[in-house]
């Protein structure tokens, strides 16, 4: 049953929040070896400043993404609203980042170890925010089903008794696949670059989650929030290979392969946008889905190569 | 003797009112929800639908020799104009990026017959800026002033402005005195207060929204109205230019006071009992477009103990 309500959306995610800076100053102790009382404080810094931060970076990424259309709704309206599908998620995300860089900054710890610190609470943090989309009505689902299925594969709504409407739970899909990036980071916690490829697993499963949820930031069938995280993800492999070249070692190959991945999701976001159509009806969005999974998991086993010839 | 029979005639009068009063016609709320639920169920071979508050006609596929172009109408007439209604993809609002099947909307809110909107739900271009006034709720307070305007007052009729920049400052939420309570943007008007608007004017693509090029072929609809609560909507099934259009809108519906194009081409979907019923194929019935809000007409008459 879809569920509108603010309250307990903010209470959860506050509550997920409070969970999540408590293991992230464990992380500090455990993995930087700081003292309980620094990693305590900084932990506390930290979460508020994400906390504000968070809430800058949501709006602004998505006044960025839409600033002719607010500019014509008027800017203080938008600036002083606290509409959920007003703010960007990744915004928001990179927000809550930025308030651990700059909280370790403060402290004069290093901010790098801190992200990696960061790295796994983290990501359940952003696991969480997307379970509590439960509370946020249709915003978090995806394409209108014909057929019935239980949550939390879907979620249904009764605005007409007579006709119950089912829609795809994605935001619980997103959720899990973030839990399954979160194990990743767990597991790959002392890695010098846990920060920064546990974004890269973030955003690669959202090139795929973007494209399935029906209210997404857009212009046509450009997804913003799907482009942005393209391009985060090319950018690190990039950086591999740019590392690489430095290192008198090869590592373009991955690199290369995002921009063929780039190209075939073009292509299927047009094949599910019905422009283009294989045989005389088209595929089914399905099996597009399924090529498109299929594509961004070799993708994922090119960067895990990548990463493993750089010496770092 | 007299007194007698007039007791019994009146019992009658009285029994026989209570016998056929198994509903009643009650005027729908002026907010998102629905019309009255029907029992009917689709046939294609199913032209009308009628219960005491509304009467729909259909036609099926119908060719205009003249114009060389085939198309489709569907008459309504309605008896209260809380009848003719608007409803969005996403179902509280219409400032939206979902979209879904017109006839799951038509559906979910009951609708009679359902037809495309004006594709309001957009948020670039020129389409970000329309005005969006539905069931009486302004939802976005923008303009966009290159577009001809359609307002549908609280008495069901119909009042087109052309687009310009008095739209900007003009009162929009009211017309002669009367509450508007759908305002859509899409157009051209073809026809206003009954006159035919002029082939320049409507063959100008800045009158036109982004993708719907008036000098291109393209499939096309449009809302009429006759009378007070008598409309009509009529789509092309094949591939028409604006003119063209408005010369079949002059043939099929002569005495309309004022004709509207609302969103048409790959999306033209014309709804009845909660079906397509343009354009039906295998190819069209499975690749749907997906729609952000309808125009529909419902049914007001409630079976006793709705």
């Amino acid at each position: 049953m879809m569920v509108t309500d603010i309250a307990a959306y903010l209470l959860f995610l506050s509550g997920s929040a409070v969970v999540c800076f408590a293991l992230y100053a464990l992380m500090l102790k455990t993995r930087n070896g700081q003292s309980g009382g620094q990693a305590v404080l900084q932990s506390a810094i930290a979460l508020g400043m994400s906390v504000v931060l968070g809430l800058v970076g949501a709006k602004l990424l998505y006044f960025i993404f839409r600033f002719t259309y607010i500019l014509r709704l008027g800017i203080g309206s938008y600036f002083f609203s606290l509409k959920a599908d007003e703010l960007s998620y990744y915004g928001g995300m990179a927000g809550v980042c930025f308030g651990v860089f700059l909280s370790a900054g403060i402290l004069g710890r290093k901010p790098v170890q801190a992200l990696n610190a960061f790295a796994f609470p983290g990501a359940l943090l952003a696991a969480m925010a997307r379970f509590a989309e439960y509370w946020l009505g249709s915003l978090g689902t995806g394409d209108y089903l014909d057929d019935p299925l239980p949550f939390p594969l879907a979620v249904s709504e009764v605005w007409n008794p007579d006709f119950p409407e089912y829609y795809l739970a994605i935001f619980m899909l997103e959720g899990i696949v973030y839990l399954r990036v979160a194990l990743f980071a767990w597991q790959n916690r002392e890695d010098r670059l846990c920060f920064v490829r546990t974004v890269f697993y973030l955003c690669l499963s959202q090139i795929i989650c973007e494209s399935m949820r029906a209210q997404s930031i857009r212009w046509l069938f450009v997804r913003y929030e799907q482009l942005l995280c393209y391009l985060v993800c090319e950018g690190i492999l990039i950086a591999y290979a740019v590392r690489g070249k430095k290192q008198h070692s090869g590592n373009w190959q991955a690199a290369v392969f995002g921009l063929v991945v780039c190209g075939l999701t073009v292509l299927e976001e047009f094949m599910l946008d019905g422009k283009i159509s294989v045989g005389e009806y088209g595929l089914p969005p399905v099996v597009i889905y399924g090529c498109m999974a299929w594509g961004l998991l070799e993708l994922a086993a090119c960067e895990h190569k990548a990463r493993r010839r750089l010496k770092l | 003797m007299l007194k007698r029979t007039l007791v019994l005639l009146l019992s009658l009068l009285i029994i026989s009112a209570v016998a056929t009063a198994d509903g009643e016609l009650r005027p729908l709320p002026l907010d998102l929800t629905g019309g009255a639920p029907y029992d009917t169920e689709y046939a294609s071979d199913l032209l009308v639908y009628e219960d005491p508050s509304i009467r729909v006609e259909r036609t099926l596929r119908t060719q205009n020799k003249e114009l060389r172009l085939e198309y489709y109408t569907v008459d309504i007439r309605i008896k209260d104009p809380s009848q003719i209604r608007t409803a969005p993809a996403d179902p509280t609002t219409f400032v939206s990026e979902r979209r879904i099947p017109a006839d799951t909307i038509a559906r979910r809110v009951n609708a009679i017959f359902a037809m495309n909107g004006d594709y309001c739900g957009d948020f670039h271009g020129h389409e970000s800026s329309k005005y969006i006034l539905r069931q009486g709720t302004l939802y976005r307070d923008t303009v966009d002033t290159r577009l001809d305007m359609l307002i549908i007052d609280e008495a069901g009729d119909f009042h087109i402005v052309q687009g310009g920049p008095e739209l900007e400052n003009m009162d929009k939420t009211a017309v002669d005195g009367k509450k508007a309570v759908n305002v859509l943007q899409f157009g051209p008007a073809l026809v206003i207060d009954g006159q035919e608007v002029d082939d320049a004017y409507i063959m100008d693509k800045n009158h036109s929204p982004q993708f719907a090029e008036p000098a291109g072929n393209a499939t096309r609809l449009c809302l009429v109205q006759f009378e007070p609560l008598h409309y009509m909507a009529i789509c092309t099934r094949n591939y028409a230019n604006m003119a063209q259009f408005k010369q079949l809108v002059k043939a099929v519906a002569p005495d309309c006071t004022n004709a509207y194009v609302l969103d048409g081409g790959g999306s033209a979907q014309f709804i009845f009992l909660g079906r397509k019923i343009n354009n039906v194929n295998a190819e069209t019935n499975q690749n749907k477009r997906k729609l952000s809000d309808i125009v529909y007409f419902a049914s007001a008459w409630f079976e006793e103990g709705e």
